[in-house]
């Protein structure tokens, strides 16, 4: 029995090693990260897991909103986009005393910044990136206030039709910024992010996803959705989880 | 023999189990806000002190700060929180981005911190708390204390208008940091020079009275203030440094409020819990109108304390508007 004491201590302690060797190495990993040129990242400690995502995450955006600002024409930044939100935004959670560390960061690249109206612009590695809805951010960076004011007040999208076609034949949103930054060139279309109780009278809607797939293009008529190619009347909650585009065309 | 030798292994285990909570050396690497010979000098500076922070709790003893590179007054303050709690730091690599503080100076926060109250007291809320220092423009260490807050210093910060904006924030964050820790380190110094000559200290007290309509009495609770000079607070309070050994005040819910018609004056209102070793403690808020004018020489015009309750039961809130604000001071320049 005494025996079986003793090998207990010892495992006991041999374990507090390793769990000691294993916070070591998470705070290795989280410094890694953190002098990396390549992320941006923030942290906190709180008496509670959300709590400390919450002031984390809250922290990231300003370091986001100051590491934007630090770059050239950062005035014209209307919205950033974070793409893969999920995997962008890992977060490492250890303990420190009684309270919950969590470290939250995100990749450089993967940062995309929309300048003006419908402009996309890539990150500076101009890599190829999916245009993905903006999410779980505590606070907006950098709203366009003024969307609702750009929507024209009479929208007549008659000589459009072979370019609607071509939106609505797109299925990722991927391929649609290509699109619409060809339709824009030849000054055929304007758009914007949509916002739920927005007025955009005579303007089309188009919903995607997070993973970057496009769910529909509808024409909107008051509260009426149609959608553009099966004429299916369709209401905002067929669209549960999607972000959204208005556009107009000529 | 067996027994023996198991004894020992536990005991080494043991040993290295505590030993490698704490870590012997301490280095800082700066991330970025700074380059050249001043980031050298803060990295060095600063690990130096937290290595000697970490060696000191392990060995159970007084700091030794003499050889490093902080001022006097860095130095006196730093000893004197180390009378009321032992502390040390909890990575063995601290990385930072290094912030602008002033027009020369700099700063580093969230250096984790873990406390022990050296009189055994011991508050589960408390033990990690986050560390701040400055620095002058050559790397000299000027401060080190346990800075807000992060969710007070967010709540601040973030609501900065521009640049300018959130840096003048900051830098009132900073100071009112500095202002709360000079209660627990008995700096008087610094409570005589942080205020104006003609400042006034108000403090509010409950008052309770009776009202009778002939059939039933109902109890009114009322907050009077009372007022002191500059000369009266700073009587009473060497008293407190002097009958106390130790002092803890704590600082939250901090709102920043810019003066509508003066330039450089702030009004800022925190909710701060007050103890000391007597036994006294007491829980309200402190409004503080702040003088930016002269940036060497910034100072606090009004301070005024009023309860957060009307009864010890805290069951009775003081209404918001007992609370003095910033227009209910007329400024006479």
């Amino acid at each position: 029995m005494k025996k079986l004491l003793y090998y207990l201590f010892l495992s006991c302690f041999s374990l507090s090693l390793f769990a000691q060797a294993d916070r070591a190495e998470i705070k290795k990993q989280i410094n890694k990260i953190k002098k990396s040129q390549a992320y941006i990242s923030a942290e906190a400690t709180m008496p509670t897991e959300a709590e400390a995502m919450d002031v984390a995450n809250q922290l990231l955006v300003m370091e986001i909103n100051n590491w934007i600002q630090s770059k050239r024409h950062s005035d014209e930044v209307q919205q950033v986009v974070l793409q893969d939100i999920n995997s962008c935004k890992e977060m490492l959670d250890m303990k420190r005393g009684t309270q919950v560390r969590a470290f939250v960061y995100v990749k450089k690249k993967d940062i995309v910044l929309i300048k003006g109206e419908g402009q996309i612009v890539l990150n500076e590695n101009e890599q190829g990136a999916d245009l993905r809805p903006l999410a779980e951010i505590s606070e907006p960076l950098n709203p366009a206030e003024s969307q609702v004011e750009s929507v024209p007040s009479t929208a007549q999208p008659s000589d459009g039709k072979g370019a609607l076609e071509r939106i609505a034949d797109t299925a990722t949103m991927a391929d649609m910024k290509g699109v619409f930054a060809d339709l824009k060139t030849q000054g055929i279309i304007t758009y914007g992010e949509y916002k739920v109780g927005m007025d955009v009278p005579g303007a089309y809607l188009l919903f995607y996803d997070r993973q970057g797939n496009i769910r529909a293009v509808v024409k909107k008529e008051g509260d009426v959705l149609t959608h553009v190619k099966t004429q299916q009347r369709m209401t905002l909650n067929d669209f549960d989880g999607c972000a959204a585009y208005w556009f107009t065309l000529k | 023999m067996r027994k023996i030798v198991l004894i020992v292994l536990l005991g080494w285990f043991g040993m290295l189990g505590i030993k490698a909570q704490v870590d012997t050396s301490v280095r800082l690497t700066i991330r970025e806000g700074v380059d050249g010979p001043a980031k050298t000098a803060i990295e060095r500076s600063l690990s130096d002190l937290l290595t000697e922070i970490n060696q000191a709790y392990l060995e159970k003893r007084a700091l030794n700060l003499v050889s490093l590179n902080m001022t006097d007054a860095a130095r006196d303050g730093l000893a004197a929180m180390w009378e009321n709690v032992r502390f040390y730091c909890d990575d063995a690599e601290v990385v930072q981005n290094c912030l602008l503080k002033g027009l020369n100076g700099y700063q580093i926060r969230q250096i984790p911190l873990m406390m022990k109250p050296t009189d055994g007291s011991t508050s589960q809320d408390d033990e990690f708390q986050e560390g701040v220092a400055n620095f002058s423009a050559s790397g000299q260490i000027t401060r080190f204390n346990v800075s807000l807050a992060t969710t007070s210093y967010l709540s601040v910060v973030s609501r900065g208008t521009d640049v300018t904006d959130v840096r003048r924030r900051e830098e009132i964050l900073s100071y009112v940091e500095h202002f709360r820790t000079a209660y627990e380190e008995k700096d008087l110094a610094f409570m005589n020079q942080i205020f104006s000559d003609d400042a006034l200290i108000i403090t509010g007290t409950v008052i309770k009275s009776k009202k009778t309509d002939g059939k039933s009495i109902t109890l009114d609770h009322d907050v009077v203030f009372h007022s002191k000079t500059k000369q009266e607070y700073l009587a009473s309070l060497k008293q407190s440094f002097a009958s106390n050994s130790y002092i803890r005040v704590k600082f939250d819910e901090i709102k920043v409020v810019k003066h509508p018609t003066l330039t450089d004056f702030y009004g800022v209102t925190v909710h701060q819990l007050y103890s000391n070793s007597s036994g006294y403690s007491d829980d309200g808020y402190v409004f503080m109108l702040w003088d930016f004018r002269d940036k060497d020489n910034v100072m606090i015009h009004v301070r005024a304390w009023t309860p957060k309750y009307y009864d010890k039961a805290k069951t009775q809130e003081v209404p918001v508007e007992k609370i003095p604000s910033i227009g209910d001071f007329k400024l006479d320049l």
